[in-house]
């Protein structure tokens, strides 16, 4: 029988049991570690986000005044904690604009029906050789409709926790998913035939 | 919720009951374009690659995980601030103290007491005339058995009791009685006047008493 994260969470905390704790770090590694690294972009500081995250989350839990209540899933509240150290380090680097909430939630504003308008062609033409073609269409979204991609994708989160965990409404995050897969249609419409099957084989 | 949201939700599987998507696609030639080219976009996305940490960094994470535990298992100074042994409170150790210091106290007086009740009763009673006139008047038999009751009675007796003087002053004529029944016998010869300490005093009755011992001589 699959054990729920709460019962892995409960054995830990409770009878200090490390098999537990590892099946719950094995089981989400892919969907925090993907998160972080296509919010980074660079494997390095993704390993240390990833461990960094997982460090403040051991404490949270062990320390019974955290944040964690083990009420919800614990998914959410740990991309929460990975979310701020992504953001932390992007600050750090001026790179994320922080975006006031949307008074209309229909409206999204004019950079985010965009395609990210930074170049970065040392990156994207090294990944291009490497094939990894649609790594570098994501990598050009803007950084909202890449984290929404990213947070749908790579964490497996619904649309209602993305709008939770980005402090914007439901409506504006299925907008920001809707524009980030038809840029990224664009982007592969602008491309071979060969490009493609690439990504499909990925 | 407007129509092209409704169908990012139904391309999530997050649609909504009521929604009708082949009514819809159906309805709207662009609506069926945009899904087409959503559920393309998504297609390759959903095939790709996914991504690990190291193994190292797993490796350092339950490390970390079994230390912060551990640590946690052990009394720590903040859970020592909870669970440890209860310190003696300081008006506790005052009430002991004062406990002792009473305590001390009443043993001494105690022992004071009953240091004053044993110097008492042993103290010599110095012989008087009232004494000798008692002794003398009593019968010999009377004397004997009084020496012989009278002493163990004197002994068996609790003391009394400081507000009784009378009975003090009886039992010291008892004390006295009993020394000079040990010391001396009816049936013994009589000691000389002379030996008797108490009787070298020059009083006239002691005197005359001297003449006759050496006339009878």
């Amino acid at each position: 029988m699959l054990l729920t994260d709460e019962k892995l969470v409960t054995a830990y905390l409770e009878h200090g049991d490390q098999r537990a704790f590892r099946m719950l770090v094995e089981r989400h590694q892919e969907r925090i570690f993907g998160y972080l690294l296509g919010m980074v972009r660079n494997r390095d500081i993704a390993n240390d986000l990833f461990q960094e995250t997982f460090l403040r989350i051991i404490a949270a839990m062990q320390n019974r005044r955290g944040s964690y209540t083990q009420q919800g899933r614990w998914l959410g509240w740990a991309m929460r904690i990975a979310r701020n150290a992504a953001l932390d380090h992007l600050r750090s680097r001026k790179k994320w604009q922080d975006v006031a909430p949307q008074g209309d939630d229909d409206e999204l504003s004019f950079w985010d029906r965009l395609p990210d308008g930074e170049p970065r062609a040392d990156l994207q033409l090294h990944r291009l050789e490497q094939g990894d073609w649609l790594e570098a269409c994501i990598d050009r979204l803007p950084p909202e409709q890449r984290e929404v991609l990213l947070l749908r994708h790579e964490s497996d989160l619904t649309f209602r926790e993305i709008a939770e965990l980005t402090d914007c409404s439901i409506n504006t995050a299925l907008g920001r998913m809707r524009y980030a897969l038809l840029n990224l249609r664009k982007m592969m419409k602008g491309t071979s035939r060969e490009h493609l099957a690439k990504a499909g084989s990925l | 919720m407007n129509k092209e949201l409704q169908l990012i939700q139904h391309l999530y599987g997050e649609r909504e009951e009521h929604f009708a998507l082949r009514e819809t696609l159906e309805t709207s030639e662009a609506l069926h374009d945009e899904y087409q080219a959503l559920s393309e976009a998504k297609f390759y996305l959903d095939h790709r690659r996914r991504q690990r940490p190291d193994a190292a960094i797993l490796d350092q994470i339950m490390a970390a995980a079994t230390h912060v535990s551990e640590s946690s298992a052990q009394p720590s100074l903040v859970k020592g601030r909870l669970d440890r042994l209860a310190r003696p409170h300081r008006a506790h150790r005052k009430r002991r103290a004062l406990s002792l210091v009473s305590l001390s106290l009443v043993v001494v007086c105690a022992m004071s007491v009953g240091l004053w009740q044993w110097t008492s009763s042993s103290t010599p009673i110095p012989q008087t005339a009232s004494t000798e006139t008692y002794q003398s008047a009593l019968p010999p038999s009377a004397t004997d058995g009084l020496a012989s009751t009278m002493p163990q009675q004197a002994s068996d007796e609790v003391l009394p009791s400081w507000e009784d003087d009378q009975v003090m002053e009886l039992h010291k004529r008892i004390d006295r009685l009993q020394q000079r029944a040990t010391a001396l016998q009816w049936d013994e010869p009589a000691t000389p006047l002379e030996m008797v300490p108490a009787l070298t005093s020059r009083s006239p009755a002691t005197a005359r008493l001297q003449q006759a011992t050496q006339r009878r001589r």
